[in-house]
């Protein structure tokens, strides 16, 4: 007997109204570490609520783990979620919010307090893990939130932009952690619009726009089209002038703008960008608070898929 | 790996929701100056002159179960669902393997237990004033109409048994008219002896309407982000424009709860049964007592185990 699919999506419709979020949606996903790629809108995030039992579909069956994720709440002792959102009980220290979690999963305040440190642990938030949740970066946030969702040890981890705003500290640590969890046997299905990110994590991508699936499979195949469209990457920071000065003098720099606080950079070679930004950020003392991938390329990609 | 349980999950739900209803200073005061305020007034404006039921129960009835603190603390602490759906927190609570109608239970738990007991707060700590305030005789005052001067009585000043309806003297004045005089009679207060069965008639009234309005409070939050739309004109037409007519107001909620403890006990005191006007039946307090609510409760659940959780983002 063979273990069943982490994912089996069988026509699946999805509307809000007149909006279709997803169309006729057919995918198997047979599990481990998974990128689901788009742009911005491209139904990403609803077909993660529905594999999670968030929402039903409009239309077509929805099977996650061999059984239906609407209204299978058991689904959740073998699903963690972290949602893209960023939306705490803000009163609470991050421990507390992961414990009092914890609690509605069923477990005992004992159990709690242990299975939350030990999560903790693991994203290495303890450093702020009993600071008020108010006081929280977005990389602390983005942390928390990783810990919520491994905190009960679960068989399929559901990330949806986990990257999205995050420092490059955070980043390098996250995209370690979903390699380590794939290497446990874990299934790992994480969202992103930014391919390279994805990349970092796993070979095998779903890309989606416009609600449908276009395309699955390795995702060497669709970075020879990246490439060819150079790619933007936003930092924000608190002196944007010193560290656009120090990113003119890279040859990967293409492009550059200086705003308020961040400096948009244009680069043909992002992954080289990417893997040289900590290094800069550290050697030129200038803190880097978040990144940010526009979507522009991709969106021009997957216009190239469509559209020929 | 311990294995997780519903019922630990309902106390998990509980804990945050009542960790929600009970943070922030901003929420404490407004609950105690909603719930306790109204009763400290009670018992420091209005005195304890009438022995027969003490001034503070019956504004209890009037002021603080209809009135000003329920609505006040009702207003500002009770959390929504539809604000937890809005800001994207329920995703969390629904992302677990406890049945979300088990996690609406909690929520109601532990919203509406910690406002059931920050009810009950102030007529306990009124209780021993009423104690000592307390008078063992209940004092009437009788208005007596002049009756015709006993013949023959015309020039004798002096006390006659009146023959009015409250019975006392008739006071024949020097002049020879009779006195048109009000009378101050002691009756022995009947109630002394059943002071304890008034505090948990008190009680039991507090309680019972505290989980109706709690329950009824907490299922508009399902559906709206801000209960306190339906809080505001809930109390104008029940409280304000219904309560200015003695007639309609006895059909309010909270008189009808506190009239049922009453009638549970086995009794209607008469300042109740004369508002009253009729005690309420068996079947009134069935459905003022636990069909509403479980209605409510069971609506609630029902509406939050269908909806789906959609976010901002697509």
């Amino acid at each position: 007997m063979t273990a069943p699919l982490a994912i089996q999506f069988a026509g699946v419709t999805r509307w809000y109204g007149q909006v279709v979020a997803l169309r006729d949606v057919t995918i198997n996903i047979a599990g481990g570490v998974v990128g689901l790629l788009g742009p911005n809108g491209a139904g990403k995030t609803t077909f993660l609520r529905i594999v999670t039992g968030s929402m039903p579909p409009s239309m077509g069956t929805a099977w996650v783990l061999g059984g239906p994720s609407w209204k299978r709440p058991e689904l959740f002792l073998r699903v963690g979620y972290c949602p893209d959102h960023d939306n705490f009980w803000e009163f609470m220290t991050g421990r507390e919010f992961v414990e009092a979690l914890l609690g509605v999963h069923g477990y005992t305040r004992a159990d709690s307090k242990a299975m939350a440190a030990k999560s903790i642990d693991r994203v290495r938030g303890g450093e702020f893990a009993d600071r008020k949740i108010f006081t929280y970066s977005k990389g602390m946030r983005q942390r928390l939130k990783l810990a919520q969702a491994l905190a009960h040890d679960p068989e399929l981890l559901v990330l949806d932009e986990p990257l999205n705003g995050a420092d490059p500290i955070i980043r390098r640590d996250v995209i370690e952690l979903v390699k380590e969890l794939g290497r446990e046997g874990r299934h790992v299905i994480i969202s992103s619009h930014v391919l390279h990110e994805v990349e970092a994590m796993t070979p095998n991508v779903v890309l989606m726009h416009r609600g449908r699936v276009r395309a699955a499979g390795n995702v060497h195949d669709i970075r020879m089209m990246i490439d060819r469209h150079p790619h933007s990457i936003v930092m924000k920071t608190p002196r944007p002038r010193d560290l656009a000065a120090l990113l003119a003098r890279e040859n990967d720099v293409s492009e550059l703008a200086i705003g308020a606080d961040a400096v948009t950079v244009r680069t043909p070679s992002p992954d080289r960008f990417y893997a040289r930004l900590p290094q800069l950020a550290i050697e030129g003392g200038i803190p880097v608070e978040e990144i940010q991938s526009p979507d522009d390329n991709l969106d021009a990609v997957f216009k190239y898929l469509t559209e020929g | 790996m311990p294995a997780p349980t519903i019922f630990n999950g309902f106390l998990g739900s509980a804990r945050i929701a009542a960790r929600q209803f009970l943070n922030g200073p901003r929420k404490w005061v407004i609950l105690l100056a909603g719930g306790l305020l109204p009763g400290l007034l009670a018992l420091f404006v209005f005195g304890a002159k009438e022995a027969y039921i003490h001034p503070f129960l019956q504004l209890i009835d009037g002021l603080y179960l209809q009135g000003l603190g329920l609505f006040i603390a009702l207003l500002g602490a009770i959390p929504g669902f539809s604000s937890d759906a809005e800001d994207g927190t329920s995703i969390y609570l629904f992302s677990r393997p406890t049945p979300r109608w088990v996690v609406v239970l909690g929520k109601w738990a532990g919203t509406v237990v910690p406002l059931t007991v920050l009810m009950l707060l102030p007529v306990l700590a009124a209780w021993p004033f009423a104690l000592m305030q307390q008078q063992p005789y209940e004092t009437r005052y009788s208005h007596l109409v002049p009756i015709p001067v006993p013949k023959g009585m015309e020039h004798q000043p002096g006390g006659y048994p009146s023959v009015g309806p409250h019975g006392g003297q008739v006071i024949i004045l020097p002049n020879g008219t009779p006195a048109e005089q009000v009378f101050e009679t002691h009756t022995e207060n009947p109630r002394l002896p059943a002071r304890g069965r008034d505090l948990f008639a008190a009680l039991v009234g507090v309680t019972l309407a505290a989980l109706e309005f709690g329950t009824f409070f907490f299922c508009i939050g399902v559906f709206l982000k801000y209960p306190y739309i339906v809080a505001i004109v809930y109390t104008v037409i029940v409280e304000i424009i219904v309560g200015a007519t003695v007639q309609m107001r006895i059909h309010t909620l909270s008189r009808l709860v506190r009239a049922t403890a009453h009638y549970c006990l086995g009794e209607i005191p008469p300042f109740l049964a004369s508002f009253q006007e009729i005690a309420p039946s068996g079947l009134t307090c069935t459905i003022s007592l636990i069909a509403v609510p479980a209605a409510c409760l069971g609506l609630a659940c029902w509406v939050i185990s269908r909806r789906a959780f959609i976010g901002k983002s697509v």
